[in-house]
């Protein structure tokens, strides 16, 4: 339908004047730029090259200059229509419709034009699916890798012993940890208001002094999203399967929803309820890996308030239960936590602070049979993120596209407990460089 | 004593040639005038009205024109505008230069050229609250006050089936940046 409207105001402008004449120059367009036979012959000319640009720009001249000639704006409506301007269309529509010259016949081809874009329009995003592929590398240095308690003691047998005697092996706090990671993410619209996203990762890790500790984990999730009115809904599911040198390996499922709700202009509410299980892998070396096993329900409530454009206020209420075969290793925990971000000139400021109590259901014997453990944790994290060209600018001809992202975060985990043991500042500072790469699916 | 003399009588004879090569250089044509349309020296310009560096072009009320420059650029202008060409160098052979625009006050549509094909960045509009550097295929320039300018994308949309690369509008007020993607967004430079 849209390919024969085409050809008749084609027609038309080919037995009106001389359409298919001799290449024209645009200096030619420049000494002649109101000649409606050679502005006409031109624009076809750009328009068959390509340079649709060109062909806009001279029907948008010539309609100007003869405004109450309709097959200029109806040609012009029809490059708007595929040019996909949805602005410019409906501007268009509007004149033409408000134009007393436009008969009842032109009206008809407009709406003819207008249905059959629609229609392709659906088709094509029914089946529209969009991917990008993020290569990271990080660099994460950390003050106490192994976990030495404040104390520099462990509790064991309720005795308390100097930390390195334990186990005989040499203690290492300060390391470096770098991470590798490539992770595919792909996504469908299903219509306007919902789309899925499945993703790919593997991320590899390299410890650089610790024995223990360097692992690949494969990580995969499914995701659905949904506008309900004000509500966005967002159930997921993810499978990790970490796999560690010199430790028992593991899987982890996860199941959960994660909505928003839509207050208004300056707050909304994100609640998340979730479901994982962790399950280790016996093996020779690691013969009761699967004692380990454990189900983590977590749910949190945060409230987020935008002060400004630029600023947002968050509080977050947090209620987890972790269960696992060894009662001394279930815990309830809750807690809460406060966050602030900032848009700055260099990138996106976020301060953190995590507040969690870790209730213990039963003594750990061979630690201590009086103690049941109780531990209080607070993370502190202070992170800054955005394009490598807004704290460099010299580098914007490399990140022309702006698909290379750094992040920078100063994070310290400071957990009090009644078991030395578990009683243990870290800090750590890491840096990282992400470079996205837009995959056309179609 | 000789030399003072002939570095004076030099400067003498280059300094009109340098005002020249600035003001009187040829840049583009009025493609079409509708209404009332002035330069900075209050002559009005007509279609096929020459266009030259540092030149002001006015639309008064209920006028409106399109300006056609040598590199393929397009400006429209609306009712009510003044924009002044500040800077325009072009080289037909291997299409680099720059251009930069002073949107004074109104609107003005543009379609950008081969100066923005070849380098995004050499293409500036001064708003009078900054300065933006702006790449895109066609966007719109509002200046409504001195503290206040819009721009907006026109296109082409990713959803075009001409094989255009979908339209992206990246500003700058010399500070923060943006990225428009989706044509009919906007963005605010306010002061």
């Amino acid at each position: 339908m849209k390919r024969a409207i085409l050809n008749i105001i084609f027609i038309f402008f080919f037995l009106t004047g001389n359409l298919f004449s001799s290449q024209i120059t645009y200096e030619e367009i420049l000494d002649n730029p109101s000649d409606l036979q050679l502005n006409l012959n031109y624009a076809k000319q750009q328009q068959n090259s390509g340079n649709l640009k060109l062909t806009i720009a001279t029907l948008e001249r010539l309609s100007m200059l003869y405004p109450e000639n309709l097959d200029i704006k109806l040609y012009l409506l029809s490059i708007l229509i595929e040019m996909d301007s949805s602005v410019k269309v409906d501007l268009m529509v509007r004149t033409l419709m408000n134009d007393p010259n436009t008969t009842g016949e032109t009206k008809k081809v407009i709406a003819g034009l207008l249905s059959n874009t629609k229609k392709e329009k659906k088709e094509k995003q029914k089946s529209k699916w969009f991917a990008y592929l993020d290569l990271k590398y990080s660099h994460t240095e950390e003050d106490n890798i192994s976990g030495v308690t404040k104390s520099k003691k462990n509790l064991q047998e309720n005795n308390l012993l100097p930390y390195p005697q334990i186990d005989n092996r040499l203690v290492v706090e300060y390391d470096k940890t770098y991470t590798k990671a490539a992770a595919l993410t792909l996504g469908k619209n299903i219509n306007d208001t919902s789309s899925m996203f499945l993703n790919f990762g593997l991320d590899s890790n390299t410890i650089n002094k610790k024995i223990k500790g360097d692992s690949d984990v494969v990580s995969s999730s499914v995701s659905y999203f949904k506008i309900l009115g004000n509500h966005y809904l967002s159930p997921y599911f993810y499978w990790n399967r970490p796999n560690y040198r010199k430790q028992e390996d593991s899987n982890s499922k996860g199941v959960g929803i994660n909505n928003t709700l839509i207050i208004n202009e300056k707050s909304n509410i994100n609640y998340n309820l979730g479901f994982a299980n962790t399950s280790y892998d016996n093996n020779l070396t690691f013969s009761t890996a699967n004692e380990s096993n454990s189900d983590v329900y977590s749910s949190f409530l945060r409230y987020n308030y935008n002060v400004t454009n630029k600023i947002q206020l968050g509080a977050k209420i947090i209620l987890n239960r972790t269960e696992t075969l060894k009662e001394f290793d279930s815990f309830d925990s809750n807690g809460f936590s406060i966050l602030y971000s900032q848009i700055l000139p260099f990138g996106t400021l976020k301060f953190k602070n995590t507040y969690l109590q870790n209730n213990y259901d039963d003594k750990e014997t061979f630690i201590s049979t009086s103690i049941t453990r109780n531990d209080e944790s607070l993370v502190t994290s202070i992170s800054l993120e955005g394009q490598i060209n807004q704290i460099l600018p010299v580098l914007k001809t490399l990140n022309k596209d702006n698909s290379i992202f750094y992040s920078f975060n100063l994070k310290q985990s400071d957990v009090s407990s009644n078991i030395a043991n578990h009683d243990i500042l870290r800090n750590f500072i890491t840096f990282g460089l992400t470079k996205r790469i837009n995959l056309n699916v179609q | 004593m000789y030399s003072k003399k002939i570095i004076i009588l030099l400067i003498l004879i280059l300094l009109p040639n340098l005002a020249n090569a600035n003001t009187s250089k040829f840049i583009g044509v009025v493609g079409a005038a509708i209404g009332e349309i002035k330069n900075q020296n209050d002559e009005s310009l007509v279609n096929g009205s020459k266009i030259f560096f540092g030149d002001t072009i006015i639309s008064k009320e209920k006028s409106n024109a399109q300006i056609l420059f040598l590199d393929q650029t397009v400006l429209t202008l609306g009712e009510d505008t003044e924009l002044t060409i500040d800077e325009f160098i072009y080289d037909p052979k291997s299409h680099e230069g720059s251009f930069i625009s002073n949107v004074k006050s109104g609107t003005v549509k543009f379609i950008t050229g081969q100066i923005s094909k070849q380098n995004p960045d050499n293409l500036e509009v001064k708003v009078p609250s900054g300065v933006l550097g702006a790449r895109g295929t066609e966007f719109i320039v509002l200046s409504e006050n001195e503290n206040k300018s819009t721009v907006v994308l026109l296109g082409p949309g990713p959803e075009n089936t001409l094989g255009m690369i979908p339209g992206n509008l990246i500003l700058s007020d010399g500070i923060n940046s943006i990225n428009i993607t989706n044509p009919g967004y906007e963005a605010m430079v306010t002061n």
